[in-house]
């Protein structure tokens, strides 16, 4: 069987400086991969890459997404296969109702594969299903995308996305940043639900915390642009005790 | 005065048009003699050019090459090119009035069971009429302007709209100009609109043209008196050929306790320019101006406001937004006048222009003149491209390039439009936003 | 403040003050070239009014010639506020000192940029011009 998805000695540069120097990870479906590291190790740039956010030149190495090279797809592209990335900050886009956004998207998306359109009545029961089940009151929807949301919310609506587009691979990017412990929990809720054996994740964090949560079958350490340990989810918890230092060194 | 200035090409062959012109112009008597000294006034100035510090960024000298003839009164053939165009843009529950190649046009327009205090007349009536006193008020517009000198001696046609004291039109009144398409012509028009005390009404004025239409020149003005405590909101579609030259402009006095809601978009024309003067003459008045401008290939649209405070608690807010592509180039000019007396006066304005395009220009003066102290005034103006964040967000939730900006210029017009209080006026505003954006996909 | 190279950034803040019979203008173009890459200007343009025979006038150029050119301007006219005023006052401060203690935060943003001994000057500067246009 094919891995969701391979990363292959990815190498990445932003601005003349190196960020990745040779990363490899294989992430097949219905695994938790959880990516910890220090500030600047290059996690957040690797969800990016994966992503397509402009601005990143690769290189070297490959991005395989159910075998197909992932670097020649626009973003937009890599969305309709499955790729979905949750916004470290998700962007606030002030006259564009959530709605009609949610709705532009999802239809972008089934347009790209093909699949036929949902008209607004279709649409709008979908999106009540969903927001019901994370308990997004549907007033939310109204409003500008994330404006005026607070951390929670915006995390949320993110999850709600996901919820909505059920993409293949769901990339976290630092999902607890500017959360409470409340405000976690209930997204973290959100992730589970959608946890499941055609589906893998890939969360990004630098504490254990939200890993308590959120559950991971394999753990790696990232530091100054590689993977210099992989593990089960004890690696979290050992990292917990010790800290970040010891691997700076393995890198360097 | 810089007469010989005025004689270059153009300020010749206008001089030429004017004579050839006289005798098909309406008013007799004091109007003719108006008439004259009005295009005296306009050769005494000329084609506005950029040294004039009003035209600094819209030069006629380079921007309006040939001078087109009058155009002749429309024959059956015109006006039904014209019925065909008007099929298209017809609004659903509105009164029409016509005007075909600067004429108006009776057979087009909806003239029957006219509201208790509507009275329409057409402007040639007007001036052949011996009404000093309606006379004055159609000529009371800006002398020293040339443009508007101009279209004051060259003006053939209008309406002529009056509603009485305490009357409230339930259905929208809509002046459609229509160029027809004939040999290139230019139009000239004024129309006047005046709302009597605590009246109410909506007035839309649209710019169309037929299908065939594409080099011609509107010279179009509009008088508008708002009463005491009356209400008028209004909406200015210009929609005119991509080869078509508008210049347009409107005098509005807003009296005591009254409202003024006005919302402009450009989607048509080469060359235009909207100049609006709005004189707040009445305590506790409220005045709203919202436009949009959507350009690209090479078209060139200028708006220019005065917002005369004369008197004290008043409000003012302007909101204008320019979307910008290919060698589009916006002018956004917006002066707001506090007088000595209008203390406690609140005014806003914010313009924004989008650049989509290396090659567009958008150029912005927002000014403020303040005679009174005890004022709230301030006006922002911002600049750019979309922003690559919001972009990329919208790109990573599956939308193609043209669907994401599609949808960010959307919003970033949204703004602006949604000030229209009329829900099917707002979607007519909104559908031609749309049809500009699918153009470009 | 015309922009010709890449990557340019400026920002010009004006403070104008006008008492008595004064009248303050601010006259500024801002403009970005076609080959002015990424030029960034903030223009704040604020005007402050004291007396009701003063006049305030703004007249900013803003003239953009590529998209990645970002412009930002922003201008306001006030008066002092009677509100803060009389909360000076209240605490035991003169008319005139409390005047000119708004006056000084008001150009605050502008004088913090000058080199001490040029800020002290201008400060005092200030207070000399200020002095019998409150009252």
């Amino acid at each position: 069987m094919t891995a969701l998805l391979q990363v292959k000695n990815l190498q990445v540069r932003v601005e003349e400086q190196e960020i990745l120097h040779g990363l490899t990870l294989t992430v097949n479906a219905g695994e938790v991969h959880a990516i910890m590291g220090p500030n600047g190790s290059g996690k957040s740039t690797l969800s990016h890459v994966i992503a397509g956010k402009p601005g990143y030149e690769v290189t070297g190495g490959e991005i395989l997404f159910k075998g197909e090279d992932l670097l020649d797809m626009a973003p937009d592209v890599r969305s309709a296969k499955g790729v979905f990335l949750a916004f470290q900050y998700p962007v606030e886009i002030p006259g564009v109702t959530t709605m009609t956004f949610l709705r532009t998207a999802l239809n972008a998306q089934r347009k790209a594969r093909g699949e036929a359109e949902y008209l607004v009545p279709d649409f709008l029961r979908k999106v009540r299903e969903v927001a019901g089940s994370l308990n997004i009151p549907m007033d939310m929807l109204k409003r500008g995308v994330n404006v005026g949301f607070s951390g929670g919310e915006k995390k949320r609506n993110e999850v709600l996305q996901m919820a909505l587009f059920q993409p293949s691979l769901c990339i976290l990017d630092e999902m607890d940043s500017g959360l409470d412990i409340d405000a976690l929990r209930v997204a973290a809720d959100g992730v589970n639900a959608l946890r499941s054996p055609e589906r893998a994740m890939v969360v990004i964090t630098h504490y254990q915390r939200l890993l308590n949560y959120i559950v991971p079958d394999h753990v790696h350490v990232m530091s100054k642009g590689r993977v210099v340990k992989s593990g089960g989810k004890e690696l979290a918890l050992e990292l917990e005790a010790t800290g970040y230092a010891q691997y700076e060194d393995v890198a360097a | 005065m810089n007469v010989a200035l005025a004689k270059t090409d153009t300020g010749t062959a206008l001089g030429e048009a004017f004579a050839l012109a006289r005798p098909r112009l309406p008013g007799g008597g004091k109007v003719a003699n108006t008439r004259q000294q009005a295009f005296e006034a306009y050769e005494r100035i000329g084609l506005p050019n950029r040294r004039i510090e009003d035209w600094k960024y819209t030069d006629l000298r380079v921007l309006m090459r040939d001078v087109l003839p009058l155009a002749p009164a429309p024959d059956a053939a015109a006006l039904s090119r014209a019925a065909d165009a008007l099929k298209l843009h017809a609004i659903d529950g509105v009164r029409k009035l016509v005007l075909v190649d600067g004429v108006f046009a009776p057979k087009l327009s909806d003239l029957g069971k006219l509201d208790a205090g509507l009275t329409i007349r057409t402007l040639r009536d007007v001036l052949e009429a011996d009404d000093a006193a309606l006379h004055a008020k159609l000529f009371a517009l800006d002398a020293a302007n040339p443009m508007i000198a101009l279209n004051s001696a060259m003006m053939t046609d209008g309406v002529v709209i009056a509603v009485a004291d305490g009357t409230r039109l339930a259905q929208p009144v809509h002046v459609i100009h229509i160029a027809s398409g004939g040999l290139p012509a230019a139009m000239f028009t004024r129309s006047m609109f005046s709302l009597g005390k605590e009246a109410a009404a909506t007035l839309v004025e649209s710019y169309i043209c037929a299908d065939d239409a594409e080099n011609y020149q509107v010279h179009d003005s509009m008088v508008i008196h708002i009463g005491d405590g009356a209400r008028l909101d209004h909406v200015r579609l210009t929609e005119d050929s991509r080869e078509a030259f508008n210049i347009s402009s409107s005098a509005i006095t807003v009296g005591h306790k009254a409202h003024f809601n006005t919302f402009g978009m450009n989607t048509g024309t080469i060359v235009s320019r909207y100049q609006a003067v709005i004189g707040i003459v009445g305590e506790h008045s409220q005045v709203e101006t919202n436009g949009v401008n959507l350009l690209n290939g090479r078209q060139h649209a200028d708006t220019t406001l005065v917002m005369n405070h004369v008197a004290p608690n008043c409000s003012s807010r302007e909101v204008f937004r320019a979307v910008l592509d290919d060698r589009g180039h916006s002018v956004f000019q917006g002066r707001i006048n506090v007088h000595q007396p209008a203390q406690k006066t609140d005014a806003k304005m914010m313009t924004r222009a989008l650049l989509l395009s290396d090659e567009a220009e958008a150029d912005n003066k927002p000014e403020l003149e303040i005679f009174a102290d005890d004022v709230q005034c301030g006006h922002g103006a911002t600049t750019g491209a979309l922003d690559d964040s919001l972009l990329f967000y919208l790109r990573a939730r599956g939308m193609t390039e043209k669907q994401a900006q599609a949808l960010l210029i959307q919003a970033f017009v949204g703004e602006a439009i949604e000030s229209i209080v009329n829900d099917d006026l707002r979607e007519l505003a909104i559908s031609a936003a749309e049809r500009w954006l699918a153009a470009r996909a | 403040m015309i922009h010709l190279g890449k990557n340019t950034t400026s920002r010009i803040i004006s403070k104008g003050i006008a008492a008595g019979v004064s009248q303050n203008t601010y006259r500024g173009l801002v403009t970005a070239h076609r080959k002015a890459t990424n030029a960034r200007n903030f223009t704040a343009c604020d005007s402050l009014l004291i007396g009701d025979k003063c006049g305030a006038h703004t007249v900013p150029y803003i003239e953009a010639k590529n998209s990645s050119a970002l412009f930002e301007h922003e201008a306001t006219t006030s008066k002092i506020s009677e509100d803060v005023l009389f909360y000076c006052v209240q605490r035991g401060l003169s008319q005139e000192e409390a005047v000119g203690l708004v006056v000084n935060g008001f150009v605050k943003d502008v004088l913090q940029q000058l080199p001490m001994e040029f800020a002290v000057e201008a400060q005092k500067l200030i207070s000399i011009s200020l002095e019998g246009s409150v009252g």
